[in-house]
């Protein structure tokens, strides 16, 4: 059949293209043409050319160099928010599922009120207050972001709380953390990837628009968000400011969310593939 | 013989969502005040319908669901009475076959590692040791030692059930609840693993505990049988008594309602297959 | 003319070995008939090539079916769904899915009588009622108004067989129709059957791996195995004296409870 073989060619593509960004960006130093802070006011918004393969910003800064060192920005932001998130939301969602009285009113509770608040906001608050950093960027996404799959995890872990098969496991003596470990956890999991997935995509374009309203990294460090923070005024007679960031954007969300796809595919004992 | 189980006074109420009106719950009582006695390597059938509470019965004499009132003593040990650790120890004799063959085995784990469960958790066996004891296992339940790899949805439900004999059977317990072990199978199958159970118990001298709504099952593998209706035992015995003069209405009803075949007296059906 | 002619049926799933083989047999009207074998045989399939509700991907790929001397095969779609509900009844199995939960149980039946006798809203809501006390639910009018869930798992399937039943079906067909119901429940729906068939004089084609549910309801019975018939017969010869070495394995089940079949019901 025609479709899962096309589903497998796409999503190796995607996981050959984040993995080839992810090197470029590690290798940044010296891949990067040029040094991503140095200022050549005289080729100011460059255009796009030999050279200058993504063109040049307002300060003449060479954008495919900040682009890669962007890179480790956003990806490295993306990565541990989502990880933490994910983590955090999976741990508390499957102990309130399983343990449940006291533990699960208290974790459930806890999630009601960070959900009550608008997320963007919330998250603008808490960087005002605690100051614009990197870290603080990752701890304020992890904190706010674990609510949502908490509470997926969480019924996951009821349901299966239920099931024959986690009664055997019970029956056959096993304590109570290995039951969740091995029986009930494993079984739980699509949740989970479909959170870590797109809790990448989401931090990517949340440490976006942080910097984009100067929250996030601060000048001279380049994210790309803070490029197209910087190219926003110049959108007509610089597209490349804000298109090329824009991609890059995009290309990461779109290779993540195929892979997170797959991943739950994948991992889901009965579908084929 | 030397009693293994005695339950007495078995008390469990549910609480489920009322069927009319908004919201609301009403308690059901599925058990109400129970008692079983069980003896080393013995057979005793729980007979009842849906509702009857045998399936509530079958949970609380492991414990698994813990009964409101009353105490289960096994092998003189008050399982009430007993702390977490403990009881969790004392599981490697209790154990359990369940109903549905398509839910009780783990979907993500491999067949040689459910049947080795119980090994791993009491025997701390690892390895090429729980390798070795999958294979054994699952020669001793009629499958192939090639199975182990493959995962429960490979199987037909007959071979689960199967798998779940071998998991229950792995750390030769000393007590056996088969909760209507063979009812989503088709009768030629019931017989077959009705067999494997047969010859599982002679070996190991394990006591079972048969729970089952089909009376025709009961007269060939248990020697004792128990009438259990609305969460009450209404009689119990001998099987041949049970059978031949059922004391109670309601056993009565039950035999009545077994359907009739027209077996020819002296017939004998000639083999096919094993 | 029978009322039901199958004659070589052959079923499969797209290019793979066929599931349902070379089946034949004959129902004459108000008769009875059983198709037994285990699951996998082919025998349910075989009812869903009848009633013309085979699963995607499944089709006929030979033989003939007709009803009333009319082709089926080359019927009309839409006349062919015409007889489904109407003169060609179907219970299921599963009476806990079979009705949709969101309805009240009369307004289920009043559906398949406004389609199949045209009655309007209120003589279909009597209608709805009067099936319901039929199949042994009464009050009729406050059965139909409850919901699926307030029913037991036998009130179900007497709803159900009321649903089958209301389109006046000339043959009903019935797959494994007691198997998820208690034994005594199970005597008591068998019951319903023989005796509702006697009232209206509908041909009854049972599907059971259970030989004892099939001797409730017909005389004579179909053995399958891998979609081929293996033997046919009447009831008693096919326990006693099997001759396939299908049929044999089949009854090799039975000789073991022969202890409480024979203390029972032995005539």
């Amino acid at each position: 059949m025609g479709r899962p073989r096309f589903w497998q060619g796409a999503t190796l593509a995607c996981g050959a293209c984040l993995a080839l960004l992810a090197l470029a960006a590690l290798l940044a130093p010296w891949v990067a043409p040029a040094n991503p802070d140095a200022i050549d006011v005289l080729h100011s918004f460059g255009r796009p050319g030999p050279g200058q393969w993504l063109g040049r910003d307002e300060l003449g800064r060479d954008v495919l160099s900040r682009l890669l060192y962007g890179a480790r920005v956003s990806l490295g932001v993306g990565l541990s928010a989502a990880l933490g998130m994910t983590l955090l939301g999976a741990l508390l969602g499957a102990l309130a599922g399983y343990v449940g009285g006291w533990l699960d009113g208290l974790i459930m509770r806890s999630a009601d009120v960070l959900m009550c608040i608008p997320g963007v906001y919330l998250i603008l608050a808490l960087m005002v207050v605690l100051g614009p950093s990197l870290v603080n960027v990752v701890l304020v996404i992890v904190a706010t972001g674990w609510t949502g799959l908490a509470r997926l995890v969480r019924a996951e872990v009821l349901s299966l709380k239920g099931r024959d098969f986690v009664l055997a496991a019970r029956a056959s003596g096993a304590t109570p953390a290995r039951v969740l470990l091995r029986h009930v956890l494993p079984n739980a999991m699509a949740p989970v990837y479909v959170s870590l997935t797109f809790g990448v995509a989401g931090a990517i374009l949340m440490e976006s628009s942080l910097s984009f309203l100067g929250l996030g990294v601060q000048p001279p460090t380049a994210s790309w968000g803070s490029i197209l923070n910087s190219g926003r005024e110049s959108m007509a007679q610089a597209w490349w400011l804000t298109v090329f960031p824009g991609l890059a954007i995009f290309a990461v969300m779109m290779a993540v969310n195929l892979l997170g796809e797959a991943a739950r595919r994948h991992f889901n004992p009965r579908e084929p593939w | 013989m030397t009693e293994l189980l005695r339950a007495s006074g078995l008390v469990k109420d549910y609480s489920v969502p009322k069927t009319t009106g908004w919201f609301g719950s009403q308690s059901v009582r599925a058990l109400k005040g129970v008692g079983l006695q069980v003896a080393e390597g013995e057979t005793v059938a729980v007979v009842g319908e849906s509702g009857s509470g045998k399936s509530t019965l079958g949970r609380s004499l492991l414990w698994l669901d813990p009964p409101d009132a009353g105490d289960v003593v096994f092998a003189g040990q008050s399982l009430r009475g007993l702390g977490a650790s403990q009881l969790r120890r004392l599981r490697r004799d209790l154990q359990m076959v369940f109903q549905d063959p398509y839910a009780s085995l783990d979907p993500r784990m491999n067949v040689g590692g459910i049947v080795t469960e119980n090994l791993a958790v009491h025997e701390s066996l690892k390895g090429p040791a729980l390798q070795d004891a999958a294979v054994r296992l699952l020669e001793a339940v009629g499958l192939q030692a090639d199975m182990a790899q493959r995962l429960p949805h490979e199987f037909s439900g007959g071979q689960r059930q199967r798998i779940a004999i071998a998991r229950a059977v792995a750390t030769r317990p000393r007590l056996l609840v088969a909760d209507e072990p063979v009812s989503a199978l088709d009768l030629e199958l019931q017989g077959q693993i009705l067999d494997l159970l047969r010859t599982l118990r002679a070996q190991m001298n394990m006591a079972v505990v048969f729970i089952t709504h089909d009376l025709r099952l009961v007269r060939g593998f248990c020697s004792r049988a128990v009438v259990m209706k609305d969460a009450e035992v209404v009689e119990e015995g001998p099987v041949d008594r049970v059978f031949s003069r059922p004391a109670h209405p309601y056993t009565r009803e039950l035999m009545d309602a077994i359907l009739p075949l027209p077996l020819a007296r002296g017939a004998r059906v000639r083999g096919g297959e094993p | 003319m029978s009322l039901l002619e199958v004659a070589g049926l052959s079923v499969a799933f797209g290019a793979a070995p066929p599931v349902v083989d070379q089946v034949s047999f004959s129902l004459e009207a108000g008769q009875s008939l059983g198709l037994l074998g285990a699951s996998g045989s082919g025998k349910s399939l075989t009812a869903l090539a009848v009633m013309g509700l085979l699963p995607a991907g499944a089709a006929v790929t030979g033989g003939r079916l007709s009803f009333e001397g009319e082709d089926l095969l080359a019927m009309d779609p839409g006349a062919r769904r015409l007889l489904r509900g109407g003169d060609m009844g179907l219970v299921f199995q599963e009476p806990f899915t079979a009705l949709n939960p969101l309805m009240r149980v009369g307004d289920q039946i009043s559906e398949s009588l406004r389609l199949h006798q045209g009655l309007d809203a209120a003589a279909a809501r009597r209608g709805a009622a009067e099936a319901l006390e039929r199949v042994g639910l009464d009050p009729g009018p406050e059965r139909a108004r409850q919901y699926p869930h307030q029913f037991s798992g036998g009130m179900r399937q007497r709803a159900l067989l009321a649903m089958a039943l209301a389109g006046r079906p000339r043959l009903l067909i019935a797959d494994e129709p007691t198997t998820a119901l208690d034994s005594t429940v199970q005597a008591q729906v068998l019951a319903l059957l023989r005796r509702l068939q006697g009232e209206l004089g509908f041909a009854l084609l049972i599907i059971s791996h259970d030989l004892a549910v099939i001797h409730a309801l017909a005389p004579r019975a179909l053995v399958m195995d891998h979609g081929a018939v293996a033997e046919q017969g009447d009831v008693a010869g096919l326990l006693n004296s099997p001759a396939s070495a299908a049929a044999r394995r089949l009854m090799r089940a039975y000789a073991a409870l022969e202890g409480a079949a024979a203390e029972r019901g032995n005539p």
